[in-house]
């Protein structure tokens, strides 16, 4: 075989990449304080939560699944975080157990999926009402509030040195930690294959339900980080928090170019997805533009984005 | 007699990319007349049929149809000019009644858009009667034995009024009575004038019920005869092909001891007692037609399909088949037909696709990977301009060989193929050939599915046929002949 040094473009990426220039390049000329540091932190802090459940999202997309429980993970987590350091818990003992909560929320989602074959939409759908349900039981619907713990309120809103946030610190860690297991392991050349063609993953000898076993698992514990993210943004326990999570973190993968009907995406593009509806909202919030319109805006976004990914894939 | 021929076809020519399925083939129906066509898997028989129902557009030849030239034919067409076919597959919606399948897709309407139901019932009511189904119209389809569902089948295709009926191996799931009383419908059709394409695997069904037979071989037409006065052996030595072509390079290789035993090896009522082995240096052929049981047989090895019963030995030692991973670890390798569908991840790259079945631990070093992936890649001479390039963006016969480098990378004793050059071109063919005399050279045991006599034949050291969910022979190297092959895959299937 002939060896030549072929340089794969990935068009989607480049062209996220794009327009996130724009939008910098646009929102920083009319609105000068994009710029300001305390700005950018503050778009990091908004999406920190995100960005975890996004991170999550593309490995389960990318088997061919649908995770829609995360934000009703969230709120479980926040409240049982919220509840131990009420009754004045260790705030790291607490943080512990409210992620292993999530975990086991993503383990159930696994049996459900892997070993019991329910479709991925329906049983997450229906863990999501569970979830939610119980999280709405435990507070009787009212927020756990005056938690008393400042290293959990400085976890939520405080920064590093007054720039960095300190929510920053997961993101990055968890980005690496998930870029690795699906770009450079085993487990996620396994992953690719059962989204890409599950008959052929399982003839070529992959224990495909334990890998969506593992798959969801994963998720659970990466949402339940997301959890702690979000509560101690608020310092509190909410049943509705994260609401609608579910949605942005399945648009910023279709973004970053991962398709829904399984086998393909990237970690990065998914990144880059985040990036882009977070920068997006902010320049849009800072223009003095309404929620409202903002939803119309993102949502024709992710339409535009999905639709050019389409074009290249036809071309292949 | 003019106005006799229903369906007369001169010089028909198609092909689906390199592969020419009809070559130069001629056909005629007429009235009051049940024409049998007959030949080997591939031979061109459901190829033609989807021409004459305009499923397929041919690229040459002439078609008349009730003495019109047709142009420009579509199915919607073909049902107008009154053609109408009874599937192999059963095309019917089991959540929905009896009278609604029989209307699907031409219901009759009021002027208000509404159904017409009472013109419907009339005439449902008139075609279960002709068909002897004796069932309320408002049965739910599901509720009913496949049987009664083929007569169901058979009504729908009457609906239209044809003239020109296909039937595609009708018989296939009906036994005693049930399929006596298909060929009851099959005479009153014919006495009523319609003209009746049928297509079986049973000669003694055909000797019995057709008229006229058509055999077709490799795409060509062979010849036509009366079914009056003809026999078994003259239907199968018109099936069978005499040239084998110097396409085989099949080498002697000296054969050692077993390395594959099955015993009573059975699988609901699809296998039944299936005992054979394969020694190493050996191509064991398995022949049989279509739904004969070997895909299942080779499935039921590469631990796919869980059986019911039989114990399978690799090397002496009796293994567990739980799963794929169970065969994989025994080192049994199985490359299955339609490897779009079966053989690999189309979304993937060259090097993931090989790497799949044997990575060696949880951290994938791509760059040594592939360093060790060349040299498979320069062996088998696959054509691709890296191992990044997904598999999908190759041709079949690269993609065939990118399943072989992906099996070979785990080691495997045991080679399954099922149907290994199905849609490949020749030059490949003879490359995986050499290939699969290469390995049985290194001792390994191969067991070879194929549709294709010739390679059937060239390629094993012995051949195993299969029917009706047996093993009903194997042959030795000196008994290999078509004439052996076809007897025994007929053999079964005509009880």
């Amino acid at each position: 075989m002939k060896k030549e040094k072929q340089i794969n473009i990935n068009w989607q990426i480049v062209g996220v990449l794009a327009a996130i220039v724009v939008i910098i390049i646009v929102t920083g000329i009319i609105r000068p304080q994009f710029f300001k540091l305390s700005n950018i932190a503050n778009v990091v802090r908004q999406n920190a939560a995100l960005a975890l459940v996004a991170f999550a999202m593309t490995p389960i997309i990318i088997t061919g699944g649908i995770d829609l429980s995360p934000a009703a993970n969230n709120a479980l987590v926040s409240i049982v975080v919220a509840m131990l350091l009420v009754r004045g818990m260790n705030v790291y003992a607490a943080m512990t157990i409210g992620i292993m909560a999530g975990t086991a929320c993503g383990l159930i989602n696994g049996v459900l999926i892997g070993y019991l074959r329910l479709p991925p939409f329906v049983a997450t759908l229906s863990t999501q009402c569970i979830v939610q349900g119980v999280a709405l039981t435990i507070t009787g619907g009212v927020p756990v509030t005056n938690l008393g713990s400042e290293v959990y309120k400085t976890l939520g809103i405080g920064s590093i040195g007054n720039i960095i946030p300190v929510n920053f610190i997961p993101v990055v860690v968890l980005f690496a930690l998930t870029f690795f297991l699906i770009h450079k392991t085993k487990f996620g050349i396994n992953t690719y294959a059962i989204g890409g063609n599950e008959t052929v993953a399982l003839w070529a000898g992959i224990n495909v339900k334990k890998h969506k076993l593992l798959v969801y698992t994963f998720a659970g514990f990466m949402f339940g980080i997301a959890g702690v993210i979000a509560g101690s943004r608020v310092s509190s326990g909410q049943p509705y928090l994260s609401t609608g999570i579910e949605l942005d973190a399945i648009a910023a993968a279709c973004i970053g170019g991962t398709s829904m009907s399984g086998g393909k995406g990237t970690m990065l593009g998914t990144l880059l997805g985040v990036m882009l509806m977070g920068l997006l909202n902010n320049a849009l919030n800072l223009s003095g533009i309404s929620t409202f319109v903002q939803d119309i805006v993102t949502g024709f976004v992710i339409a535009i984005a999905v639709f050019v990914s389409m074009i290249r894939d036809n071309k292949n | 007699m003019g106005n006799d021929v229903l369906v007369s076809i001169s010089n028909l020519r198609k092909s689906f990319g390199k592969v020419l399925a009809l070559n130069d083939v001629s056909f005629e129906l007429k009235r009051g007349e049940v024409h049998a066509l007959l030949g080997e898997n591939g031979a061109g028989k459901s190829t033609l049929i989807k021409v004459i129902s305009g499923v397929h557009t041919p690229d040459e030849g002439e078609m008349i149809i009730k003495g019109q030239k047709i142009s420009n034919y579509s199915p919607k067409k073909a049902r107008s000019s009154g053609v109408a076919t009874v599937f192999q597959e059963l095309s019917l919606v089991n959540e929905l009644s009896v009278e609604d399948n029989i209307f699907l897709g031409h219901e009759v309407s009021v002027a208000t858009g509404a159904l017409n139901r009472t013109v419907m019932r009339k005439k449902v009511n008139e075609l279960l009667e002709y068909v002897g189904l004796n069932v309320s119209p408002q049965t739910k389809t599901g509720s009913l034995g496949s049987a009664q569902q083929q007569l169901v089948e058979i009504a729908k295709a009457l609906s239209t009024d044809p003239d020109i009926i296909i039937m595609d191996e009708p018989t296939d799931k009906l036994y005693g009575d049930e399929q006596k009383q298909l060929y009851r419908i099959i005479a009153k059709l014919r006495e009523d004038g319609k003209g009746i394409i049928y297509i079986s695997h049973k000669l003694e069904e055909i000797l019995l019920i057709a008229d006229r037979v058509t055999v077709l071989r490799d795409g060509k037409y062979i010849s036509t005869t009366d079914t009056k006065g003809a026999t078994h052996e003259q239907l199968i030595s018109m099936m069978v092909g005499r040239d084998i072509g110097s396409l085989f390079p099949k080498e002697k290789v000296p054969i050692g001891d077993d390395v594959l035993t099955v015993k009573d090896l059975s699988c609901g009522g699809y296998l039944q007692n299936i005992n054979f082995s394969v020694r190493s240096g050996e191509i064991l052929g398995i022949g049989g037609l279509v739904g004969s049981g070997r895909t299942m047989l080779a499935q039921s090895i590469a631990g796919v399909i869980k059986t019911d019963a039989g114990k399978v030995f690799v090397d002496g030692e009796e293994i567990s088949l739980k799963s794929p991973k169970d065969a994989i670890k025994s080192r049994i390798a199985y490359l299955p037909e339609d490897r779009k569908r079966y053989g690999l991840v189309l979304s993937m790259s060259c090097l993931d696709n090989i790497i799949l079945p044997s990575i060696p631990s949880f951290v994938v070093n791509k760059k040594e990977l592939t360093k060790n992936t060349d040299g498979l890649v320069s062996k088998l001479s696959i054509k691709t301009p890296s191992l990044n390039t997904y598999v999908g963006n190759l041709s079949g016969g690269n993609q065939q060989k990118v399943v072989i480098a992906k099996w070979l990378s785990t080691k495997a004793r045991v080679f399954i193929f099922d149907e290994p050059t199905q849609g490949i071109d020749v030059g490949t063919k003879a490359e995986i050939y050499k290939l699969m005399c290469s390995l049985a050279k290194e001792g390994c045991c191969i067991l070879m599915i194929s549709s294709d006599m010739n390679e059937l034949l060239s390629m094993s050291d012995r051949v195993a046929v299969m029917s009706s969910g047996q093993m009903v022979g194997v042959l030795n190297h000196d008994e290999c002949t078509p004439e052996n092959v076809l007897r025994y895959a007929f053999e079964r299937s005509d009880s």
